[in-house]
Order: C-alpha cells, then sequence, then structure tokens
C-alpha cells in the first residue's frame, strides 16, 4: 500500500498524538510504513493502521508503555554515565587533574578567607557554573522540533539542575544563618568543618559539571 | 510480548544471532526474519522487540545509527564488538539450557 501525501501527514498526526518522543516516533512512523508497504491495498488506511498497532504494539496504550520503560531506562543510563565520569576523576589519569583542581581551590580559599571580597568571588563563581547546566537544558529544548523532544531531554534536566539547586540550598541555608553572607563571617564555625573539607565540596562541585559537559557532549549534540 | 511466552528469555539472544548473521537490521525487519526463519511458527511483536534492542544498547551490545528512506528516519541496529563476543556464549548458553530442558522433559536421554 502506497500512501499519498495527505495520508501520510494523517498518520504522522496519529502517531504524534499519541506519543511523546521522537525516539519513539521515528521508530513506530518507519514500522508503520513498511507494514503498510506489505498490506493489501484493499484494506482501508485506518483499518490497516489500527491493525498494525494492535498486533505489533499492543495498542496504542502498549506503545505507551513501551515509551513509557524506554524514558527510565535512558533515565537510568544517562545518570549510570554521569556518576561514571564523576568516578573517573578519581582514578588515573584523570586523578591528578582532580587534584590540581583541589590545590588551587584550597589555595584560594586559606589565601582569601571568606573576606566580603572572597564571598562575592565565590558565590558569583558558584552561582555562574550552576546557571551552566540550565542554560544547556534549555537551549537543548528549544531545538526540539514539532515531532517531540528528545526522550534524553528529561534525565538531561535532572542531571543540569542539579548544581543550580545546590546552589539555592547552600544560598539560603549560609544566608539564612548570618543575616548577610557578605559580612566577611568566618562560616568554617558555622560548618565546623575544615578547610579541606570545603575545598572538597567546592572541587565535586567543579567536577560535576565538568562531568556534565562530558555527558552533554556525547549524548545531547546532534540529538536534542 | 511475544506470540510464545516461551521465548521470553531467548529473545535477546535470537537478537544478537540474527544480527551477527545479517551485520545490521531494523526492527521490522527483525520481526520479518524470524518469522520467515521460523515458519511463521515464532512471531515477535514489537512491543517485545524494541524494549529488548533499547535494553541491548543501553548494555552497550548494539549500536545504531540512522539513514533516511523514503523521507522517514530509519534506525539500524548492528553488535558492538562486545556484542559481536557475547553472542557466541549467549547462543552456547541456550544451546545447553535447551539439551537440559529436553532431559527434564524425558525428549532424549542425559548425555553420559
Amino acid at each position: 500500500m502506497k500512501l499519498t501525501e495527505e495520508q501520510l501527514s494523517i498518520l504522522r498526526n496519529t502517531i504524534c498524538e499519541e506519543i511523546t518522543y521522537r525516539e519513539t516516533y521515528d521508530e513506530v512512523y518507519d514500522h508503520v510504513l513498511t507494514a503498510l508497504d506489505n498490506t493489501d491495498d484493499n484494506i482501508p488506511l485506518g483499518e490497516a493502521v489500527n491493525t498494525i498497532m494492535l498486533n505489533d504494539f499492543g495498542g496504542f496504550k502498549g506503545l505507551r508503555a513501551l515509551e513509557q520503560q524506554r524514558r527510565w531506562m535512558v533515565g537510568r543510563q544517562m545518570i549510570n554515565k554521569q556518576l561514571g565520569y564523576l568516578i573517573n576523576h578519581f582514578k588515573f589519569p584523570l586523578l591528578p587533574v582532580t587534584l590540581i583542581i583541589y590545590a588551587i581551590i584550597h589555595y584560594c580559599l586559606i589565601k582569601f578567607q571568606f573576606s566580603p571580597v572572597g564571598m562575592f568571588v565565590y558565590t558569583t563563581t558558584f552561582f555562574m557554573l550552576s546557571l551552566c547546566g540550565v542554560y544547556y537544558h534549555l537551549k537543548s529544548g528549544y531545538k526540539s522540533t514539532n515531532i517531540g523532544k528528545s526522550i534524553k531531554y528529561f534525565p538531561l534536566k535532572i542531571i543540569s539542575y542539579v548544581p543550580f539547586y545546590i546552589f539555592i540550598v547552600s544560598f539560603f541555608i549560609i544566608n539564612l544563618t548570618y543575616s548577610n553572607i557578605f559580612k566577611g563571617h568566618n562560616i568554617y564555625d558555622w560548618l565546623s568543618l575544615p578547610p579541606l573539607i570545603f575545598s572538597l565540596l567546592f572541587t565535586l562541585f567543579l567536577i560535576y559539571i565538568i562531568s556534565f559537559f562530558k555527558l552533554y557532549r556525547e549524548e545531547c549534540i546532534g540529538f536534542l | 510480548m511475544s506470540t510464545n511466552p516461551l521465548l521470553k528469555g531467548t529473545l535477546q539472544t535470537i537478537v544478537l544471532k540474527l544480527l551477527e548473521d545479517n551485520k545490521e537490521m531494523y526492527g521490522y525487519e527483525i520481526t520479518q526474519k524470524v518469522k520467515e526463519t521460523s515458519g511463521g511458527g515464532i512471531v515477535l511483536t514489537e512491543g517485545a522487540l524494541y524494549p529488548a534492542l533499547h535494553k541491548l544498547e543501553a548494555e552497550g551490545l548494539l549500536e545504531t545509527y540512522t539513514q533516511i528512506i523514503d523521507n522517514r528516519v530509519r534506525k539500524y541496529y548492528r553488535l558492538t564488538d562486545q556484542g559481536g563476543k557475547e553472542v557466541t556464549s549467549k547462543v552456547k548458553e541456550a544451546g545447553e539450557f535447551i539439551d537440559q530442558l529436553q532431559t527434564l522433559l524425558n525428549l532424549k536421554p542425559a548425555a553420559k
């Protein structure tokens, strides 16, 4: 059965109404058209499509279940990959790089302490870095077509917003404890943490963002 | 959700073996090949096939690429190096299981 442009458009719209993600759309649309190529011309199109959907996917309900299952699988895969990149920074050959980052951050913390200027610089850097993930997530959203977003969009959102949420939570906790963060109080006392641990937390934050960029480069460029 | 529930545990092995023999295939082609090879005795539904393909892809045993065919995107699956190594052991494992099953069901005497 060969379809006219009008029939193709109706088919595309029908599939788009039932599914959310582009990857599912591509696979289902190709599958249905290939199956229709092998279908008798005398069968009405609607009936033929419904039969294919029912027999091959368990109907539109089955299609949505398939999509949901895939969403979780892709989500787990991306989160595992992000954690993998993060862990790799604590193994060779990336361990020396991590140690250098740690040493630089620690030097800055010791050298400039938590003076008002220092706090302003730390907060701004922290904030700008945390916004990187949000920016890349929003940027990828704008590229979405009318077919639907990529299945990677949702897990990317979770991973990319983590630094931003960490920033917001830390900022408010510190601000609630001190009326003004820029007054220059020594927040070591507040957290009762030695500077070494503070440097470690900053390093982790930075490495998380570096790992996110690696993930974005590998998983998202060209897909989203 | 394949037609035969007994297929559930061997679906991945079937897919891997088919891809080893045919190098690269798309979803619909896989279902047709299974149907054709089994003389219509085994029918895979896409509701079972696609999750299996996606799982194998997530495990790094398959990789995909897309081609534009008649103005639509077609996704092809092929074995990765790791997948290629896995096929032999999966087929062997399935063969051993079938042998044990035959013995258990008294279809043939146990090998000595």
